[in-house]
């Protein structure tokens, strides 16, 4: 666990269990001569295809040392400036301590190895077929009952002296409450002295957070969750695991929960909380944060686990932020305010976001009261349905008229040597460019911006149309409410009746119309940053990097 | 607004417009009095066709969905060797001779290029083709840039017949799917879907024909031709200069793919 230390004082050591080699099966155009394969053995994680000279410096750290030393070492051997190789290697290391290449030197896990069974072994009533994960002292098959082999059986092995007798003892006893209400049927236990095995029926089913595509299914699906873990909760069970990798569904929309060997059983002492990943919560993460023991597991601590999950389904991404180093994202959890939906690429869905905000209180006592409490306002929430908008045909084809008028040689074209045109050419392009998906509109915005010297349009005055334009369109995302839509769509109308500026301008005029009723048709939206200006800076490092290195490109 | 191009030079048209656009970058710098950059007129050619990824673009494309869009798309492929990588997924054969083989510089590539939304319908072909094909090796974006990018698919050959022949089975197959087009590639088929490449001792195809383009991009802006001042010259005529000298070193300006003299020759700008 990570203790109060931050990671640039912490030691850190090249895990035990890394396998270091050569690549010599990817094709010249993956990887340059000297590239190598970084992996942990055992591990589900992929390998890292690493540079010759990432590699170099890992290799330092198979003595212990803090992350600038390591740099430090590497940069007095090869002679490379210390301060920009810093700057250079610092994210690679914590994202290689993230895959566990890199782990604190006071680490003590075995290094894991290979299965311990193989296909074709009888286990009890069953045989075993694939493997389908192992991860430490446990592996899940698919097999088949031997005295009915068309009956398809999930076989969990669990073999961990310290643990695992608790561990399938206790997803037995869940497993032979729910009765496969929710959760695969128990065929059979054989429990032993270090864990024993576990025999399911087999369930066909997807990663809930992957399951719906569009934005209705993506609702449906977050609500038959909710229903599912209100109804775990109403039998007095914590899953004590949840995550979406543990909740499939099924084809035919059925929620069915895996993994119960953490979980509460009724009359029982709470459950440990889960050490790691998106669902912590932050009394768990404040209690690894300062080094001291994590309470136990409690419902309101698994209502905010579980909204965390019913984020990523209505969102497809995370609440929070978390791609950090460890003590960094231990502080996000405990600190940090949800991202808004619109900043995750969720819907405009302010009644349900509220829902799940509540569900996301730092502190507990202003989260539900329970589960069943949160679904019923989740159903109010549905009753003012999740927008997902589209850009209507008319607006497209306006788009697309003002993009060609901007394009070398287009009405605009006279204006190219007034950095003050080129720069509002560019931020009108830029937006279009992102609210619409439009590739020409991105390309051309990246040529007026060369022209305007790299610059961008101001804000909008205060109290000006425009400025009051945002406003509103801020005021609805926050609250929903349909007269500030309306309001931002009369302003927009304002706009366009704003006697024409005569040069290409993002805040009057015909452009800031066109833009404020593109923004209006996708008001979510209007909450996601550009990511252009970073993708064409990116671009260029990549292909100077290119040319300083030989090949890497596609 | 622009007519559309013919079926067959959807994509000559797509590079044609990107030169043009670098020209008339280079063109109003030189008119400054500022030198052009070739490096980043280089970049602006070659990230030309990215669909920008944000707001609702990246809503269905973060990671996990991506990755599983490839593994039910390469469900039933064998005898390859997946790889995930940062920005990439990699499929590469067993016995991939290429492999650490400096002897072998020249691949020859094949660019699949669907919308983002309909890579999944595209990963399945292309996965039935490289097992059929003889492809080395392919390797999709495994980001959602890497899919908003043009040149999200690329499939690797070891000859230019076996990928000739690759690329024009999947011109037909995926015909009907809405195409995205990899500028600075040679058409393959009427709608954009399917080109070609070949990379060079290692070096890509699409940055070949970038650096050429860039480096004679920004040669011609600041150079007094025919009397005229310096930066004078408007985008088109840059554009037709820079085309002459690309077409001088051994690039098919007309389609910018690999045709078979620029095969023969090395397109070092």
């Amino acid at each position: 666990m990570t203790g109060p230390a931050g990671i640039e004082s912490r030691l850190f050591r090249l895990s035990p269990a890394a396998e270091i080699v050569p690549a010599p099966d990817i094709p010249a155009s993956f990887a340059i001569p000297g590239d190598v394969l970084a992996g942990l053995r055992g591990s589900r994680q992929p390998p890292c295809l690493l540079s010759a000279d990432t590699a170099a410096l890992l290799e330092h750290f198979r003595t212990p040392m803090t992350l600038a030393d390591g740099i430090h070492a590497h940069c007095r051997e090869s002679g490379a400036d210390p301060l920009s190789t810093l700057d250079e290697c610092f994210g690679v290391l914590v994202a290689l301590s993230r895959h566990g290449l890199l782990e604190p030197a006071d680490t003590s896990a075995p290094p894991p190895d290979g299965p311990r069974h193989a296909a074709a072994d009888v286990i009890g009533p069953a045989a075993l077929d694939t493997l389908v994960r192992k991860v430490r002292d446990t592996e899940i098959w698919l097999g088949h009952l031997t005295a009915e082999p068309s009956r398809r059986v999930a076989v969990k092995i669990v073999d961990e002296p310290a643990s695992g007798r608790r561990l399938v003892s206790t997803e037995a006893a869940a497993l032979r409450l729910l009765d496969g209400d929710g959760a695969p049927r128990l065929n059979a236990v054989l429990p032993s002295d270090t864990g024993g095995v576990l025999i399911t029926e087999w369930v066909e089913g997807r990663p809930v957070d992957l399951a719906a595509t569009d934005g209705p299914g993506r609702c449906r699906t977050a609500r038959r969750v909710l229903a599912r873990y209100a109804a775990l909760h109403a039998l007095g069970v914590l899953h004590g695991d949840v995550h979406p990798g543990n909740i499939l569904a099924t084809a035919d929309g059925e929620i069915l929960l895996l993994d119960f060997g953490l979980a509460g059983l009724p009359g029982q002492d709470g459950p440990p909380r889960p050490a790691g990943g998106e669902a912590l919560d932050p009394q768990a993460a404040g209690a690894l944060r300062d080094g001291i023991a994590v309470p136990p597991l409690d419902p309101v601590a698994e209502q905010y686990a579980l909204a965390t999950v019913l984020f990523r389904i209505l969102c497809g991404a995370g609440y929070l932020d978390l791609d950090a180093e460890r003590g960094d994202a231990l502080r996000r959890i405990t600190d940090d305010r949800p991202r808004r939906f619109a900043q995750a690429g969720g819907p405009c869905w302010p009644a349900g976001e509220r829902v799940l905000r509540r569900a996301l209180r730092k502190d507990p006592k202003r989260r539900y009261p329970d589960l069943a409490a949160m679904l019923v306002a989740f159903d109010c929430a549905l009753q003012r349905p999740a927008r997902w908008f589209e850009v209507p045909e008319e607006l497209a084809a306006d788009l697309r008229r003002a993009v060609a008028d901007l394009d070398v040689g287009g009405r605009w074209w006279g204006h190219r040597a007034d950095p003050d045109s080129c720069a509002h050419a560019a931020g009108f392009l830029r937006r279009a460019a992102l609210l619409a998906g439009d590739p020409d509109a991105a390309d051309l915005a990246a040529m007026w911006r060369a022209l305007a010297g790299g610059r961008l349009p101001s804000g909008p005055q205060p109290g000006s149309p425009a400025a009051r334009f945002e406003g509103a369109l801020r005021r609805y995302r926050r609250t929903g409410r349909a007269a500030a839509l309306a309001t931002a769509r009369r302003l927009a109308a304002e706009l366009a009746r704003a006697p024409d500026p005569g040069m290409p301008h993002v805040h009057t005029g015909p452009l800031a119309a066109l833009l404020a009723s593109l923004e209006c048709a996708d008001p979510w939206q209007a909450d996601v940053p550009s990511s252009l200006p970073a993708q064409t800076a990116a671009a260029r490092r990549s292909i100077a990097s290119r040319q300083a290195s030989g090949p890497r490109s596609r | 607004m622009g007519t559309a191009p013919r079926p067959g030079r959807q994509l000559a048209a797509l590079s044609h417009r990107a030169v043009l656009r670098a020209a008339a970058v280079a063109a109003g710098v030189a008119a400054r009095g500022g030198p052009a950059d070739a490096d980043a007129l280089t970049a602006m050619l070659y990230t030309a066709g990215s669909i920008p990824c944000g707001g609702r673009a990246g809503l269905d494309h973060d990671e996990r969905r991506i990755d599983a869009v490839l593994t039910r798309g390469t469900a039933g492929l064998t005898g390859f060797r997946r790889h995930r990588g940062d920005y990439w997924q990699a499929w590469v054969t067993e016995n991939d001779r290429a492999a650490g083989d400096p002897a072998i510089s020249h691949v020859h590539k094949v660019y699949v290029s669907p919308l983002p939304d309909r890579l999944a319908a595209a990963v399945d072909a292309v996965a039935r083709t490289a097992a059929d094909g003889g492809a080395h090796s392919f390797k999709v974006g495994g980001t959602a840039s890497g899919i908003h990018r043009p040149d999200k698919i690329v499939l690797y050959f070891d000859t230019a017949a076996d990928a000739d022949a690759a690329a024009h089975r999947l011109a037909v197959q995926l015909s009907g799917l809405p195409a995205h087009g990899v500028p600075f590639t040679g058409q393959v088929g009427e709608t954009g879907m399917v080109s070609r490449g070949f990379d060079q001792s290692g070096l890509s195809w699409r940055l070949l024909v970038c650096r050429l383009l860039g480096s004679a991009l920004a040669r011609h802006a600041g150079r007094t031709e025919g009397g005229e001042e310096p930066g004078s010259a408007d985008a088109a005529a840059l554009t037709a200069r820079c085309l002459a000298d690309a077409g001088a070193a051994g690039l098919d300006t007309r389609t910018f793919g690999p045709s078979a003299l620029a095969e023969s020759a090395v397109l070092v700008p």
